[in-house]
């Protein structure tokens, strides 16, 4: 039975296995190849979507119950924070492989929505769940205090 | 949704008659290696200008086609994984080229090692070794001015202009009477320009570029999630393959239930290859799924080696016993005897995972007579060999397409081609007109094998009355990595051994008898090198010996490092930089305490200076990093940057926890929640500072991983007088004395 759910603004009715998570739907189903698999266990977190605006690990959400829900991904992520967020990224040259950020990215927005002017352990609690191989760490921290300050103007 | 699926160049002509072939430059190698004759030998200068057969693009190179729509597309002949190689080439080329920023874009190479291949990797086609810049910087600048001086020709043909007369700035020609030109509007005139005999280089007051901003030319993409990777690739009627994978390393499968695999809903194939047995479904799901309920029974394969513990055992006895020379300077034995001290210690340093974000994974089409793959490797023409070997065609009619790598580490450069290889067995057992997409599952990559070994280091050092080391005997235990130079050159094992250990032979101080033994131990599951391969181990045993008889011998670190350095400047001053903006000997805080290390990483030097703070109960963290570095030209200021930090938080992630633990043939840790890679929180403040330099630029990705390990170990003797020789930290007991 098909399942509805709002996927970056537009209703989706997906046909497939309800025990199926949300990143094989996105990936597998819609080609949303932007969400990455890093484990499929919760543990990387650079699977991170907006569900009904909180960040979550889509592999951790089994689509049978995602009916109703509201799901963003780094293809749908819109609006004043995430353009600043993107700034800041560019303006830092941040990524290096770049498998992770979407991940990141979404962990970003979802921080400066709520928390415009983060300290550095607001950063580091945010970001704890969101793995770097590439250890950009120092660089994401500073690239979170770029936006938060590119908010302000 | 693809975003963009990068098609290859066609196929490019055939080289001309006269160029050099591969044993021609593996003899111009062994001649001698230099800068120079690298720059000599050019594809530009030995093969002429070609057209692409498509549109009215301007091929001054392989490596660079400029077209009407005023693009320059750098043709990037090695892998990018994070490295930022990618961005690196491009500017070099744009440099030379004087083009604008926006005009540049690029195109993974296809494999053709006599167009691409690496000099520093003996003529194949390779990424490793932070080797990019070093062999590409030359080539890459030369073409750029090939290029450039074919279309200021062709603007002075057209102007009838004296060339003196034109200048080029932003991708635009001009001439001082008002005319001006794009390189895209030039093209076609270009074509028909003879190649330059000679071309002269920019001085380094000229460069716009180089050692100042070129913004990386994969942000973009990357933030916006549109990057490529070889598992994002969706392909009309593909399949996804996962394989049911033994835990028990080098086992083999007695029986499994296919048809509960079958029962999966979207499961298409269940089929036995020789690592495990592989699900194929319509989509990554049903695959994973399908694997699981295979109920896989497996063998026990017998061996004595079947966890750390048996491997530490066997090591230390085979190190009790002589080994084979690597390297021999002096006479250790005979002048050893009647010295004043004579110290001996055991290192241990463990399996590890390199675990990139992205798990290998490959994509195979098989048409019945040629094939395509997409993959993202360290080794593209080794891939295409075996691929090709198990399809049973010719290399030449397997068409390798590369992609964006999700991180590697090493983990990409596979001497078997293993994940490839997996995807080519698939489709030959089943006989598979469709795509199929290999995914290993992060449990695959974290238990599956392909670590770096395990080493058992014993070092026995003499000193003379002054301090000064007189002999030095290291003999290493472990399997050994170097299965890539045997595969791809006329390298014998004996040989790629000694050659992946002659970095012992090489460390800063002066040792006048220096002797190195290896024992190559067989273990029944594949390893491979990591992010600076053999420095990872040297330069903690090194580093922390050097230590240990700094204070054997009653002197400060960092003052009986600088008392027995060789004469090489550029470790004094990488030294004296990094120790200066540390603050060294300055206690910032009463729990704070310092170590250092210095390493030279394939011709980098780097300096490190660790801060710890000591926690109650013997626990620490890591406060702050600051670290000196000479790579010769920093060509890309930012992205260097980056990686010297990334190296750092690399070298941590081992240093603190990173091990594999193998527990009766299995793997104990199988998932992130137990190997608990470094996070944000745990990543310290990093200070990095460049040498100035006009020297070659050298490898900056790998080289802030060897002193990481040393430098805490060394932070750690300070505060407890504790010396640490087995990694990781988290293994070590931290009592204060």
């Amino acid at each position: 039975m098909a399942i509805s759910l709002t996927i970056n603004g537009t209703r989706q009715e997906i046909d497939a296995e309800p025990d199926m998570p949300l990143l094989w739907v996105l990936r597998d189903e819609l080609g949303l190849t932007g969400t990455k698999y890093g484990c499929g266990t919760g543990d990387c977190g650079i699977c991170t979507v907006l569900v009904d605006g909180r960040p979550a690990c889509a592999c951790q959400h089994q689509l049978g119950t995602l009916a109703g829900a509201e799901v963003i991904t780094i293809e749908g992520l819109h609006g004043r924070v995430a353009r600043v967020v993107r700034k800041a990224w560019r303006q830092l040259d941040l990524a290096e492989c770049g498998y992770c950020q979407s991940g990141q990215i979404i962990t970003a927005v979802a921080l400066l929505s709520t928390t415009p002017s983060p300290d550095d352990d607001d950063v580091d609690r945010a970001f704890a769940g969101v793995l770097c191989r590439c250890m950009s760490y120092q660089s994401i921290r500073r690239a979170v205090h770029r936006a938060a300050a590119l908010l302000q103007r | 949704m693809t975003g963009r699926i990068t098609t290859p160049s066609p196929e490019p002509e055939p080289v001309a008659a006269g160029s050099l072939d591969r044993r021609g430059f593996l003899k111009i190698l062994t001649a001698g290696s230099s800068a120079l004759v690298i720059g000599a030998w050019l594809p530009p200068v030995a093969n002429p200008p070609h057209r692409s057969g498509r549109g009215e693009g301007f091929h001054p190179s392989p490596l660079i086609e400029i077209t009407p729509d005023n693009m320059v597309t750098v043709i990037v002949k090695h892998l990018e994984m994070g490295q930022g190689v990618e961005t690196g080439l491009a500017s070099l080329v744009a440099e030379e080229l004087d083009a604008g920023h926006d005009q540049v874009r690029t195109r993974f190479a296809p494999v053709d090692p006599m167009r691409y291949g690496n000099l520093l990797a003996f003529g194949m086609q390779a990424t490793l070794a932070s080797t990019s810049m070093a062999n590409s910087y030359l080539q890459y600048r030369h073409a750029g001015a090939i290029a450039r001086a074919m279309l200021v020709a062709a603007a002075a043909a057209r102007w009838r202009l004296p060339r003196w007369r034109l200048t080029v700035d932003n991708g635009v020609i001009r001439s001082d009477s008002g005319d001006s030109i794009t390189f895209g509007e030039l093209a076609p005139e270009a074509r028909a320009m003879p190649l330059p005999l000679a071309v002269t280089l920019k001085r380094p007051a000229e460069f716009r570029y180089i050692g100042k901003r070129f913004p990386r030319l994969d942000v973009a993409a990357k933030i916006a999630g549109r990057a490529l990777y070889v598992s994002d690739l969706r392909l009309p009627d593909m399949l996804t393959a996962i394989v049911a994978r033994p835990r028990r390393l080098g086992a083999k499968f007695v029986s499994y239930d296919a048809d509960a695999a079958r029962s999966v809903s979207g499961v298409r194939h269940v089929v036995p290859i020789d690592t495990g047995i592989a699900v194929l479904a319509t989509n990554t799901w049903a695959a994973m799924k399908g694997a699981k309920r295979l109920a896989v029974t497996w063998d026990d394969p017998p061996g004595p080696l079947r966890g750390n513990s048996d491997f530490i055992r066997h090591y230390c006895r085979q190190l009790d016993e002589a080994g084979t020379s690597v390297f021999d300077v002096g006479n250790v034995t005979a002048h050893a005897r009647g010295a004043a001290t004579t110290i001996q210690a055991d290192f241990l340093l463990p399996f590890l995972c390199h675990a990139p974000m992205e798990p290998v994974c490959a994509v195979l089409h098989f048409d019945g007579t040629r094939a395509r793959l997409w993959i993202a490797s360290q080794l593209p023409e080794l891939e295409r060999a075996n691929v090709a070997r198990v399809l049973g065609i010719a290399d030449r009619d397997v068409e390798v397409i590369t992609l964006y790598a999700g991180g590697s580490f090493g983990r990409r450069a596979c001497f078997d081609s293993h994940y490839a290889v997996e995807a080519a067995r698939i489709v030959s057992a089943l006989d598979l007109r469709q795509p199929v997409k290999l995914m290993w599952t992060r449990e695959d990559d974290l238990t599956c094998g392909y670590f770096r070994p395990l080493y058992v280091h014993r070092v026995t050092v003499t000193l003379e009355r002054s301090g000064q080391i007189r002999t030095w005997h290291h003999a290493i235990a472990g399997q050994a990595v170097d299965r890539i130079a045997p595969a791809m050159s006329q390298m014998t094992e004996a040989e790629a051994n000694q050659n992946s250990f002659t970095i012992f032979g090489e460390p800063p101080y002066v040792i006048p008898d220096l002797r190195i033994d290896f024992h190559d131990i067989k273990a029944p599951f594949p390893v491979l090198a990591m992010r600076s391969g053999a420095h990872g181990h040297a330069a903690f045993v090194f580093e922390s010996f050097i230590d240990d008889l700094a204070y054997t011998v009653g002197e400060d670190p960092v003052a009986y490092r600088r008392r027995i350095l060789d004469r090489d400047p550029r470790y004094r001053i990488v030294l004296d930089v990094a120790t200066e903006r540390a603050g060294w000997g300055v206690r910032s805080a009463p729990n704070r305490y310092q170590g250092v290390a210095l390493h030279r990483t394939r011709h980098t030097y780097v300096a490190l200076v660790a801060e710890i703070e000591m926690l109650a109960e013997g626990r620490f963290r890591v406060t702050r990093i600051t670290c000196a570095v000479d790579c010769g030209v920093v060509v890309n200021p930012e992205i260097a940057r980056r990686q010297i930090e990334g190296g750092i938080g690399y070298g941590l992630d081992h240093a603190l926890r990173g091990a594999v633990t193998i527990r009766d043939g299995e793997v104990v840790q199988r998932s992130f929640r137990d190997t608990r890679p470094l996070r944000m929180p745990e990543m310290p403040p990093v200070d990095v500072v460049f040498i100035p330099s006009d020297a070659p630029p050298t490898g900056v990705g790998e080289a802030g991983v060897p002193p990481v390990a040393p430098a805490i170990a060394n932070a750690l003797f300070a505060a407890t007088g504790i010396r640490i020789r087995t990694l990781p930290f988290s293994e070590a007991r931290l009592i204060r004395r």
